[in-house]
């Protein structure tokens, strides 16, 4: 194994190596002074040139206000920079003196500044904190009590385990946390944004103190079950794996005192004796690595994405540490004067002590190609040629012809190690040098890279300010956090703004940042005017939603102002159904009405027939009178018919709020459609009673009149109709008063038809006109001639012509009544009609009309073709 | 583009040539790809694993599935069985398929089959097909359905709002709209059209320009804006294919329903009726074998009359994208039906006797290859030539003078058609064209003397049944008919004023006017598209001052600050440029319905300007 070691200076100032230039991230913006690119460090230094990882230290942080005694306090970082959680470890100086000391747990941002500081209760230990993927710290507490809290200190969840006696140790994973109880029962609680699933017993006692040596859990990410899995090591050695409620033990083999999954991985290193193992989650060929005896380690981890990187850290309390980094067969071991400790990150490892924070991470090759002289790749060449121009050396040309078939190659190389570097400077720099190369460049570069690079490195410089405290590596944001998680970081640290302007610059719909600052901005203001505010910056971003916003304010019982956003909410469908969440029936029926959404406006009817359960429904109905959708609440009922809950509801509807004509006039057409003769007669009696009190109650109205007047009279023709049925069993019963007459007339029941006519009012012009054309159609034209005797005819005899000669009657009797014609155009017309074009067309010269005349000539036309 | 290839005949080429959508590069076929896709996915999951499927659909569904999911479609998708929902056979397939509007009773007939199934021993699997979006109503029913089924049930939506009924016109298929719109105030059918629009916009690009005539017209445009709101607007095809849309809001004009048009197809529809774009006839086989048995079968008799012989009623869908008759002679006036007839006939007859007295063999290859569509043609040819001479029937002219008489003297206040009406009922004219000629009096003479109203309606009740007394109720809500000196404005004077009166029509030539579809005036609806388009007013509120007229987006104001010119209403910023023509289009929507005189009307304006193409939208 290659071992190699590296003397830290780190502490001091008076010494600025690379690493210290590296971690001025608080000089952003700030430009290089000098043009020369500084060489920086690799390690391990004595790697053997293009074998194994190679490897940077970076001073990320410099702390001024961390007054963190690292050897006696619990210190959990939340993976991807993100922060610290610190809570003094309860030792016999602290139970000597307790009451000097308050208990607390303190959250610093990855710059070690003081974000928040929780007070804890004096009769709670913390048993074990942890942080979630999405940066909510969880802590575990004796009398087992679970709290979950944002950076901010905001809890998200606080709760006691009642049902659980006693937790003896916890193990964290990305959204959760596993309990052991006093009884050696394993429990699993979820957490993920603000839900705490209750404790699911995951498997009951299986191992007695004695025999439990320690153990690990595995994130359901990387578990062959795809939920947590447990390890318990067993000090007679093996171990029981517990997946799915199911234990397997694996008896014998390496006793293993100690073990640590990955959270980037399926892997795991483990301690046994004076030897470290590492490998993956299946067990098999674990790579076995000697420690040296003074090197006992105190905490060990494992980062990054592959099975064999691990770190651990020994030394003694108060006393200088080593980091030990093993990678690949490579041993880095880094010496540092102060205790530090150590956490995991997924391309690297973040040492914390009392005064920095450093990250020592993997370079990529494209980043080794510009960094490392010793490879004498084109990228380095590149880097070298660009600072012999800044420095108007002449030996720029040779550089870049040297590299001429790689200079693409090179501009990329250069353009990616940027992301490596934390120094702004040192970015830009590299950015110069490939802006400069691809100067050389015929063609097939894309210039785009650089202008996306920047984007990112804006980004990352940002949120690596002191104020914002995230240490993130482009990898990191790369592969891990995204953009989408790195927004909700920043929201929850209240970078609201800088939030926004990132989801801008990154094209990300800013929409999850606004409805986060819209919370805040609710809780910080207790009056209802915090919505105009809401409204003035939602308004920046297109289809922003008000839902969630207005659940929110009515989640923290701020009903009115749940009210006012919700009536901002453009989307009727969501609308609507937290307006009736929130009881505002007027103003979802309002809205959903105004909206034409039926859907919606069926969903408020719905609810409301849900709530009041039984007639009257006044609040319904008084609420459809209100909006006036009657037309939406017709169709409601229709739609609703077959259900019989609905059937009656219109009827209901109208009796009870007094719309007494509709109801009539419903109950009318209903009746029409009853085929029973004797059940429409007595419905219809009762509709003309129902029209009649209207008008005794609401004085005249001709419609109802009108309509009245017309049902009366269908009573009194379905009774006469009924009686004739009854009588001669002939059955007219439903045909229409012309029918009925005509059918009565065509059976010589005159006196019936005349005592029918006199019964509903028959005028006699109309009688007339059936009369002739009922004796016409059933060929009875002597009964036509015996009619036409009785009386001069009211309607002229036109129609008896028109009769005769459509029904073929003999043409004296159509000779007949067109002499009793008196009316010269009439007379043409009947002349027309029976084809007599001569004495049309002597009618038409009488007239002297020409129209006529040519009517009649083309008449003549039509019946003596020319051949 | 809808390339059409060139044919022998040249009155298909010219129909090809100066179709309204037929040449346009804008297909009204993307809107039922989209939902065949859908379809066809679900009906290809059950097929991949070789099961046939029997296909279930409603009544009213039947026309819509006609038109956007053809038999033959269905039949490569593994449709193997067709099945009224109302009538259900014996179901063959294991797999059943139903199409049907979202409706409860609906599922109910389908829950009742797969019960019958059931008691039969019979194990089948359900798709449930909703043609349109569902309402939330739906839920319960579909939750207990899915509960009772377990796996053998499931449900899909189609989302079809907009059926393309021909080339150029889109309907919503509403049964009731107007009456639900209108008359009952149910404002679901406003959300609907906005929703339309919405859905054009993303198949076809956003609309720069909308003008909204009417009240609910108005309500439309606000619902479109707020809708655009709340969809994300990338969703829009990225370029503008539709420059303008138009929509006129019924009550605006309600003369035009009423009136009695002389083209063809409108008078089809007068005298037989479109039901669903089919009509039902006698067959002309039957009918056309005893005036024309003598002749050869390409030689139509017209004039003949029809066939006392059959009476054997056919189904004929009009609009087939296989009939290539029809749209040539759809929109042409009655007086020159004939005359296009007899074209067919001739072009039919040349091109028989040109191929058939060649001897090369390509074109005895052609002749082969033409006989399917000769025969195709030929049929068609006889169904029009009885259509024709049906409308050409003596009764058919005398009812059509006799409108023709009503409408002139309604229009000039003639006292004595009051009574000529009168009479018509006591003769029991159809009810609908009573009904017509006394909306078109009232609304022409701004109301009927308040004694004559009295007696009319009384006519109508004793000639026609007392249960119409609700009809006239709703009429008179509906402001259609009404008492002398009630409010309202006076269509008369509005046709006189705006010089739409067309006297001297001559009704046997080609027609360039829009007012040759009722040769008496010109539809007033059509006046007002018409003016839109046509004036270089930038606000159009200007043009129509006693109307109720909306724009989206707004017009500027004077006192704007934008140095840009105002822009009149038919400005089209992308216009679509096909060659060296560039294409423009124009949505016009009819809230309430159109009429077929309306359709032929906007075909003339897109004639008189061959690159302004009209897509015609209607609710019912």
């Amino acid at each position: 194994m290659a071992s190699s070691s590296s003397s830290s200076s780190s502490s001091s100032s008076s010494q600025p190596g690379p690493s210290m230039r590296a971690g001025l991230v608080a000089e952003i913006g700030g430009d290089r002074s000098g043009s020369t690119w500084r060489p920086v460090e690799l390690l391990p230094k004595n790697r053997a040139p293009g074998k194994g990882p190679v490897f940077r230290r970076a001073r990320t942080f410099n702390f001024d206000d961390w007054n963190v005694d690292v050897d006696r306090s619990y210190i959990v970082a939340s993976s991807n920079g993100g922060a610290i959680a610190v809570s003094r470890k309860i030792d016999d100086v602290v139970k000597l003196d307790a009451s000097n000391y308050k208990l607390c747990i303190d959250i610093y941002s990855a710059a070690g500044v003081r974000i928040s500081s929780l007070p804890l209760d004096q009769v709670n230990s913390v048993v074990g904190m942890g942080w979630t993927e999405d940066e909510e710290l969880v802590a575990v507490f004796s009398p087992p009590s679970i709290l979950v809290v944002t950076v901010f200190g905001e809890h998200v969840s606080d709760r006691k385990l009642e049902e659980i006696e006693g937790v003896r140790d916890c193990r964290f994973w990305s959204h959760g946390v596993v309990l052991m109880t006093l009884d050696f029962k394993l429990y699993d609680i979820q957490v993920d944004r603000g839900f705490v699933s209750p404790p699911a017993l995951l498997y009951g006692s299986v191992l007695d103190r004695e025999k439990l040596n320690n153990w690990a859990i595995i994130d359901p990410k990387y578990s062959s079950t795809r939920g947590v899995e447990v390890i318990l090591l067993q000090n007679l050695g093996g171990f029981i794996t517990i997946a799915a409620k199911k234990a397997s033990p694996v008896i014998g083999g390496t006793k293993f005192s100690y073990m640590v999954t990955s959270p980037f991985g399926p892997y795991l290193a483990c301690l046994a004796g004076p030897n470290a193992y590492f490998g993956d989650l299946s067990f098999q060929n674990l790579t076995a690595v000697p420690l040296p005896a003074q090197m006992r380690p105190r905490q060990i981890v494992c980062f990054g994405t592959r099975p064999s990187y691990v770190a651990y850290c020994s030394g003694s309390k108060d006393g200088p540490s080593t980091v030990v980094i093993l990678a690949e067969g490579q041993e880095i071991v880094i010496e540092y004067k102060e205790p530090v400790v150590i956490a995991s990150e997924i391309d690297g490892v973040r040492v914390i002590s009392r005064n920095y924070s450093e990250f020592i991470y993997q370079l990529s090759e494209p980043a080794l190609n510009a960094c490392d002289p010793s490879r004498l790749a084109p990228a380095h060449i590149l880097v070298k040629a660009y600072e012999s121009f800044l420095l108007k050396k002449p030996q720029v040309w040779s550089k870049i012809s040297s590299i001429r078939g790689d200079l693409l190659k090179a501009v990329n190389d250069c353009i990616e190690a940027t992301g490596f570097e934390f120094d702004p400077a040192d970015q830009q720099f590299l950015l110069k040098a490939a802006s400069f190369g691809r100067n050389y460049i015929d063609f097939g570069f894309d210039a785009n890279k650089i202008v996306e690079k920047c984007k990112w490195l804006r980004i990352l410089n940002s949120v690596r300010e002191k104020r914002v405290g995230m240490g993130i590596t482009f990898t990191q944001l790369e592969s891990s956090l995204t953009i989408q998680n790195l927004l909700m970081r920043l929201c929850s640290r209240r970078e609201h703004l800088l939030a926004f302007n990132v989801s801008q610059l990154c094209n990300v719909p800013a929409n999850e940042v606004l409805e986060h600052w819209a919370r805040a901005k609710i809780l910080a203001s207790g009056s209802d005017d915090v919505a105009d505010v809401i409204r003035s910056k939602f308004s920046l971003v297109p289809r922003m939603s008000y839902i969630n916003i207005a659940k929110f304010a009515q989640q923290i019982q701020r009903t009115s102002l749940a009210t006012k956003l919700s009536g901002m909410e453009k989307r009727i469908g969501p609308q609507v159904d937290l307006l009736l969440q929130l009881d505002q029936f007027d103003a979802a029926l309002e809205r959903a009405a105004r909206s034409g959404d039926l859907d919606a406006v069926f969903k408020v009817f719905k609810t409301l027939h849900q709530r009041e359960r039984e007639p009257p429904f006044q609040k319904m109905f008084s609420l459809i009178e209100k909006n006036s959708v009657e037309g939406f609440f017709l169709r409601f009922c229709r739609d609703q018919a077959v259900n019989p809950v609905f059937e009656s509801l219109l009827r209901t509807y109208y009796t009870t709020r007094g719309k007494m004509i509709q109801a009539t006039n419903e109950e009318t057409i209903k009746t029409l459609a009853i085929k029973d003769v004797d059940r429409r007669v007595e419905g219809l009696q009762r509709c003309v009673a129902g029209y009649g009190a209207i008008l005794a109650e609401k004085g005249p109205n001709p419609r109802v009149e009108f309509t009245k007047r017309a049902m009366e009279n269908q009573t009194n023709l379905l009774l006469i109709q009924r009686t004739y049925r009854n009588e001669t069993g002939v059955d007219l019963v439903g045909q229409n008063l012309h029918n009925t007459l005509a059918a009565l007339i065509q059976r010589e029941e005159m006196d019936r038809a005349e005592q029918l006519r006199r019964k509903l009012h028959v005028p006699d012009t109309r009688y007339w006109c059936i009369v002739v054309q009922a004796l016409g159609k059933a060929k009875k034209f002597a009964l036509l001639k015996t009619f036409s005797d009785r009386a001069s005819s009211p309607i002229g005899y036109s129609l008896f012509v028109e009769v005769c000669a459509e029904n073929d009657a003999p043409p004296d009797e159509v000779r007949r009544y067109f002499s009793k014609v008196k009316d010269e155009s009439e007379r043409f017309e009947c002349a027309m009609k029976l084809r007599d074009v001569d004495t049309a067309d002597a009618i038409a010269k009488k007239l002297k009309d020409r129209e006529k005349m040519a009517m009649a000539q083309k008449l003549r036309a039509k019946l003596n073709p020319p051949r | 583009m809808a390339n059409r290839t060139e044919t022998p005949f040249s009155f298909i080429n010219e129909t090809n040539k100066i179709s309204n959508m037929r040449s346009a590069s804008l297909s009204l076929e993307t809107l039922k790809d989209m939902v065949k896709t859908k379809l066809f996915t679900i009906l290809d999951r059950i097929h991949s694993q070789g099961n046939l499927v029997s296909l279930g659909f409603d009544a009213d569904s039947m026309y819509v599935v006609d038109q956007v999911f053809p038999k033959s479609l269905m039949n490569e998708h593994g449709a193997d069985q067709f099945f009224l929902l109302e009538d259900p056979a014996q179901i063959s397939h294991r797999f059943v398929l139903f199409i049907i509007k979202p409706d409860l009773s609906r599922l109910e007939a389908i829950q009742k089959i797969a019960h019958q199934q059931f008691l039969q021993g019979n194990s089948k699997v359900y798709h449930v097909v909703f043609l349109t979006r569902r309402s939330s109503l739906l839920d319960e029913k579909i939750a207990a359905m899915r509960a009772e089924f377990k796996n053998e049930i499931s449900f899909w939506d189609l989302g079809l709002v907009m059926v393309p009924v021909c080339d150029d016109v889109l309907s919503m298929e509403l049964k009731c709209g107007f009456r639900e719109l209108y008359l009952e105030r149910n404002y679901s059918v406003i959300k609907n059209v906005a929703q339309s629009i919405i859905d054009l916009q993303i198949c076809y690009g956003a609309i720069p320009k909308m003008a909204g005539i009417g009240g609910f017209s108005r309500n439309v445009i606000e619902i479109v804006k707020q809708l655009q709101m709340e969809i994300d607007l990338s969703l829009f095809q990225s370029r503008s294919l539709i420059s303008n849309c138009i929509i006129i809001d019924r009550r605006e004009d309600m003369t035009t329903p009423m009136l009695f048009a002389s083209t063809f197809e409108s008078l089809i529809d007068e005298s037989i009726g479109i039901s669903q774009g089919k009509i039902s006839v006698e067959s002309p086989a039957a009918s056309s074998s005893s005036s024309s048995s003598s002749s050869s079968s390409s030689s139509m008799s017209i004039g003949g009359g029809a066939g006392a012989g059959g009476t054997k009623m056919v189904d004929y869908k009009l609009h087939s994208d296989k009939d290539q008759i029809f749209p040539f002679i759809k929109d042409l006036p009655i007086a020159l039906i004939r005359q296009a007839i007899g074209r067919v006939d001739r072009e039919i007859d040349l091109y028989v006797s040109q191929v058939s007295s060649s001897k090369s063999l390509q074109d005895i290859a052609k002749y082969k290859d033409f006989l399917p569509l000769k025969k195709q043609l030929e049929n068609r040819l006889k169904l029009y030539v009885t259509l024709f001479n049906k409308l050409k029937s003596d009764e058919a002219i005398e009812l059509r003078d006799l409108r023709r008489d009503f409408e002139i003297g309604f229009f000039g206040n003639d006292e004595t058609k009051i009574p000529a009406l009168d009479q018509l009922m006591n003769k029991q004219f159809p009810l609908d064209i009573v009904l017509r000629a006394l909306i078109l009096y009232s609304l022409f003479q701004n109301g009927i003397n308040d004694k004559k109203y009295e007696a009319l309606k009384e006519s109508i009740l004793q000639n026609y049944g007392f249960n119409h007394a609700f009809t006239i109720n709703n009429l008179e809500q509906l402001g259609l008919i009404r008492p002398q000196g009630a409010k309202g404005l006076k269509i008369a004077d509005f046709l006189k004023s705006n010089n739409l009166i067309v006297s001297d029509y001559q009704t046997d030539t080609h027609p360039t006017d829009v007012g040759y579809v009722f040769q008496s005036l010109v539809p007033v609806s059509i006046h007002i598209i018409r003016t839109l388009l046509d004036s270089s007013v930038p606000n159009i509120r200007q043009l129509f001052p006693n109307r109720d007229v909306s724009e989206f987006p707004e017009p500027l104001s004077a006192s704007s600050s934008s140095s840009a010119p105002p822009e009149p209403f038919l400005v089209s910023p992308d216009p679509v440029v096909m060659g060296q023509q560039r294409e423009r289009f124009t949505l016009v929507y009819f809230i309430g319905g159109v009429t077929y005189a309306e359709i032929s009307a906007l075909r003339v304006m897109h004639r008189n300007d061959p690159n302004h193409h009209f897509i015609i939208a209607t609710t019912d």
